[in-house]
């Protein structure tokens, strides 16, 4: 059980592409910073895309209202720092794409 | 307690590829089990004929081939990366396993701590 973090845009495709090959479908993902903006792309992403994969997919509240990126999307929980670190200790290891 | 160390720039553009030799180094002094996978454009680091001398910098691939008498066996690298970069001349290659997309991710699930850089 891993959680992944992912703080880039979408157009860093090889970043997704490795992110995509290594998650599992018992690991989560959390958006922060520019990845923020990818919470609202995840209605279109191909079968084999991470978001498709991942058990949960969080994006960080403050990065989320820091770009405009829309509070209200159907597979996302907004968290804050709080249930971030939660988040790191619940989850065996944190891998960071970057 | 296993490290992968996963490294995804080349050689001598910037100084990510040194740090990584760092961290691999420290932990190997603190006889810590860790393995190397390179992945993307750190496939470069690993191409034959480096002569890096002339632009005064040492040499990354003479560097890696020391790690081994440091107790660093483990090296990988991503096959599909190579091929996408068109690397086939790999500078001491018997020593690094190339590895398929599949190996990859049984390897960030097997390890206890991942640092990629």
């Amino acid at each position: 059980m891993i959680l992944h973090t992912i703080n880039k845009t979408s157009s860093h495709e090889s970043l997704n592409q490795q992110l995509s090959d290594t998650v599992d479908a018992c690991d989560s993902v959390i958006l922060i910073e520019n990845g923020a903006y990818q919470a609202q792309q995840l209605t279109s992403t191909p079968v084999n895309h991470w978001s498709q994969t991942a058990k949960n997919i969080y994006v960080l509240e403050r990065d989320a209202l820091a770009r405009g990126v829309s509070m209200s999307i159907d597979k996302i929980n907004y968290i804050d720092y709080t249930k971030f670190v939660e988040l790191s200790l619940l989850h065996d290891k944190v891998i960071s794409w970057y | 307690m296993s490290i992968l160390l996963v490294q995804q720039s080349a050689p001598y553009g910037n100084s990510s590829a040194k740090e990584a030799l760092d961290i691999a180094l420290s932990a190997a002094t603190f006889e810590q089990d860790i393995s190397i996978l390179f992945t993307g454009d750190a496939c470069y680091q690993l191409m034959a004929n480096q002569n890096s001398e002339k632009i005064d910098q040492k040499n990354i691939s003479q560097m890696l081939k020391a790690l081994p008498i440091y107790g660093i066996e483990e090296m990988y690298v991503d096959e599909d990366c190579l091929r996408k970069r068109q690397i086939t001349h790999l500078t001491d290659s018997s020593s690094i396993k190339k590895l398929s997309k599949t190996d990859i991710k049984k390897m960030y699930q097997s390890a206890d701590t991942v640092i990629r850089l």
